[in-house]
């Protein structure tokens, strides 16, 4: 299993697949410890901003600062924000590097977060690597062209691929009104640098965002270092255009296997059952061996989740796959038993702390819960609320899935 | 140790407990309690080398670590990859003992050393440990799963076989150990000697060479360091403040001088694509090691620019342990073969000029600051902490305070760390372009 941000090749914010499993889990009770590490002790948020979350670290050398700026985009500007991710990126890595430190940006479903990691004596320096990173893009023509050709090569080869085809049909059904974060044929064949810009303008006010701060770092080196980052403030913010783009005609896939899906939204994104769901319904089509593939993927969008079955197959095999991906949850539901919850539960709880056990993980996971609903107890709220799922509500919550009409997408020879 | 601990160490202090010595060792004088030289209290170390405790209440997991001075050095001559095998079988031992939890489990089995590194939640780390003890010294060991190991390597080898990076690999190796010696073998062995291996030889071998007192354990992350010293030792820990802290039991000899005074080049001429150079300097073992990890950040950020530069496909710059127990300051290189000597002497000038050079005040502030950085994100992860601290043990007696040791590098330190360095084993790898550059190793 992986959890796995979004990347250039993903189209739907954070993307869990599950395929294929090592071991057997089991269940842990709920440790206070880590739980208090993904507490923040302290909650500022300035008049003129950014909003400050700090999690407790006393004493420890290293110290990963994520700035979060949140952005929608319209039809015509979709991938206007990876690539000024991507530009924020290599401008903050120029500057890391004069001293040594590490930097991930990234896109997620609500916007741009950068995260810089370095000893916590240089954090006023970490601070002015952060600042580089939301700047004015006005003189970045050259990696403009570049970030610009990277992506639309992206989109290509999920057009070109029947895994990403049929991907992008449910999460298009999924999200109507949401373009793909990586963007689309039509909007980054008309992309400037001058649209970059206006969504830079329009997102990056220092109000706006907010600072996770996993390290032992004062405050008032916080404040001081923050003030007026970002773009000027503006009086009014206005939304992205809902205007529409037209598309060029899609590249056909090359197709040899049957390939079919389906997904189901889940409108409470913070449900950590979806998760776990998806899990037990990967175990159950795991257990089938039969001649075909089959995976299920949860998607994260700025509003909700969605859980999707997708299988290919051989056209021999094909009605034996397409009955396994309509009869998956159905599977599932039968076979659960509190056991292979704990267990699946185990999974997702280890598969978090793992993955927060760096400082720079750590930051990660607080700041994406706080993304998604603003809450900066989320990621704790998280792991305490894994202990509440039990077979019987997962039951519930894979019945109600059960009971809703799928998006259904299918990619043929 | 017992050469660097008097000079780095105020407070070590050695006493005998129950037929073993057991040292406590103040890292940091801020943050650790000393204990008074006339009344030693030293600590017991539950029967194990050394172990040593890295608690972060910010932590979300544990990282358990055992390093055991033995590897495929140590291998029968026969039997080439016994160790690998046996650090392969325990380990799926431990992944059975440990069926139910989500603990991760590696091994890393080289020529001198095996490490052992279990991932754990804070719950767990208890179980994980007895899993780890009980399969390293005690547990029966499944023959099916050394079966599972050996044939799984032996597809490794079938796909490398003919590479000739590995003939690069090999002289390099014997290049700093010894044509004869069995370090400078591959520890994985070779196809026909894992078929020898039996299920006998991993329990001669674990009886022989994985011994609770010549191996050290750390734990590091979201463990409670009373809850560590009480499972480890069966009793509390003796001081209350310290982070991190430590016991150890017996120093071991260190060597008296590097591993070679006199430098080499050895050219070998093959008829391939690439090339590949090998740099080794031996490092004088009485040096202290963060300065000399500093002249490595040095060496790195001259050599390992970004963008590369022309002509270099990849580098590895590291301190390699020698089987002499002290340490090599090795660069590794893929060039091409165009590019062969002039990548062969930029390595050698670079090293050189470090050798002796006082830095300015400035430029050292500047470089220490960017070594600094790249070093404590390089621990910042609770299984590289532990490792880290498990091979400080190992080597010196002790954990390193490493953002206290980092902020007391001085021009002197440095200069000197860089004049430890010997004259270099250099082994050079590619076609013979020119004509006459060398000639086949017989």
């Amino acid at each position: 299993m992986t959890h796995r941000p979004r990347g250039r090749n993903g189209f739907a914010g954070l993307c869990l697949i599950l395929t294929s499993f090592g071991g057997t889990l089991s269940a842990q009770e709920t440790d206070p410890r880590p739980a208090d590490a993904l507490t923040p002790d302290t909650v500022l948020t300035p008049q003129l901003g950014p909003r400050i979350v700090r999690l407790p670290t006393p004493g420890a050398p290293v110290v990963s600062m994520r700035l979060f700026i949140p952005l929608r985009e319209g039809p015509a500007e979709a991938g206007a924000g990876e690539v000024l991710e991507s530009l924020g990126t290599e401008s903050a890595r120029a500057v890391a590097t004069q001293v040594g430190a590490s930097v991930e940006g990234a896109r997620t479903p609500w916007g741009i977060a950068y995260t810089v990691t370095g000893a916590a004596s240089d954090a006023d320096f970490l601070a002015f690597v952060l600042r580089s990173a939301v700047q004015d893009p006005f003189d970045r023509r050259v990696d403009f062209v570049q970030a610009l050709a990277a992506l639309e090569a992206d989109v290509q080869r999920l057009q070109e691929t029947p895994g990403g085809r049929i991907a992008a049909r449910l999460r298009e059904q999924a999200a109507p009104s949401t373009p793909p974060l990586g963007g689309t044929r039509g909007s980054l064949g008309r992309m400037t640098l001058a649209d970059v810009r206006a969504l830079w303008s329009r997102t990056h006010q220092a109000d706006r965002m907010t600072l996770v701060v996993a390290g032992d770092v004062p405050l008032e080196i916080l404040l001081s270092a923050f003030q007026s980052i970002g773009a000027p403030a503006m009086g009014t913010v206005f939304g992205p255009s809902e205007a529409a783009v037209s598309q060029p005609s899609r590249p056909a896939p090359q197709v040899i296997r049957h390939w079919y899906g389906e997904a189901r939204v889940v409108v409470d994104a913070s449900d950590p059952r979806t998760e776990v769901s998806a899990l037990l319904v990967s175990r159950a089509l795991q257990a089938s061996n039969g001649r075909y593939e089959a995976e299920v993927q949860v998607w994260q969008l700025p509003e909700a989740k969605v859980l999707a079955v997708i299988g290919a197959a051989y056209t021999r095999n094909r009605q034996e796959m397409i009955r396994r991906v309509q009869g998956a949850i159905s599977e599932t539901i039968a076979g659960l038993d509190e056991s292979s919850v704990r267990d699946a539960v185990s999974r997702i709880r280890s598969d978090l702390l793992m993955g927060a056990r760096s400082p720079a993980g750590r930051a990660a996971l607080v700041g994406l819960r706080m993304e998604a609903d603003g809450n900066a107890t989320g990621a704790r709220e998280l792991i305490t609320a894994l202990d509440s799922v039990t077979a019987e509500s997962v039951r519930d919550f894979l019945q109600a899935q059960a009971g809703t009409n799928p998006l259904l997408a299918e990619v043929r020879p | 140790m017992a050469r660097v601990l008097p000079r780095i160490c105020a407070a070590l202090v050695l006493a005998t407990l129950h037929g073993e010595v057991a040292a406590q060792v103040a890292p940091d004088s801020s943050a650790v309690d000393r204990v008074p030289a006339a009344e030693p209290t030293p600590p017991p170390t539950g029967g194990w080398g050394a172990y040593g405790v890295m608690s972060h209440s910010w932590s979300t997991v544990a990282a358990l670590t055992v390093v055991l001075p033995a590897g495929g050095a140590q291998d029968p001559e026969d039997r080439g990859g016994t160790a690998w095998l046996l650090g392969n079988t325990v380990r799926d031992a431990v992944v059975q003992r440990l069926e139910g939890s989500t603990a991760e489990v590696t091994v890393r089995v080289g020529r001198g050393h095996t490490v052992y590194q279990v991932l754990t939640s804070p719950d767990d780390w208890e179980p994980a440990y007895d899993a780890l003890e009980d399969a390293l010294f005690e547990g029966t060991l499944d023959p099916r799963d050394l079966d599972r190991d050996r044939v799984s390597l032996q597809a490794v080898m079938a796909f490398e076989a003919g590479a000739p990076v590995r003939e690069f690999e090999l002289e390099a190796y014997r290049a700093l150990g010894g044509q004869a010696s069995s370090w400078s073998r591959d520890p994985r062995g070779t196809s026909a000697s894992l078929t020898n291996v039996t299920a006998a030889d991993l329990a001669t071998y674990r009886s022989r060479h994985y011994a609770r007192e010549g191996a050290v354990f750390t734990i590091a992350g979201a463990a409670d360091a009373d809850q560590v010293a009480r499972a480890v030792t069966g009793q509390p820990r003796a001081s209350a403040s310290g982070r991190p802290f430590f016991g150890v039991a017996e120093p071991r000899s260190a060597p008296d001088g590097p591993a070679w005074i006199e430098g080499e080049r050895i050219r070998l001429v093959r008829d391939v694509t690439s090339g590949w150079i090998s740099a080794a300097f031996p490092v004088d073992p009485a040096t202290p090691r963060t300065p000399v990890e500093f002249i490595v950040h040095r060496v790195r950020s001259e050599l390992m620019t970004d963008p590369p530069a022309p002509g270099l496909f990849s580098m590895e710059i590291e301190l390699q342990p020698l089987p002499t127990g002290d340490d090599a300051l090795v660069v590794r290189a893929a060039v091409l073969p165009d590019a062969l000597g002039s990548w062969e002497r930029r390595i050698l000038e670079t090293t050189a000029r470090m050798a002796g050079e006082l830095l300015e005040p400035g430029f050292l502030q500047f470089h220490r600051r960017t070594f600094r950085n790249v070093r404590l994100v390089e621990d910042a992860t609770p299984e590289a902490e532990g490792l880290r601290g498990a091979l400080d043990l190992l080597r010196d007696g002790r954990i390193r305070d490493l953002p206290t040791e980092i902020r007391s590098l001085d021009g002197a330190s440095v200069q000197q760390a860089g004049a430890s360095l010997g004259p270099p084993r250099v082994l050079v790898l590619g076609p013979d372009l020119a004509g006459g550059a060398g000639s086949p190793r017989p």
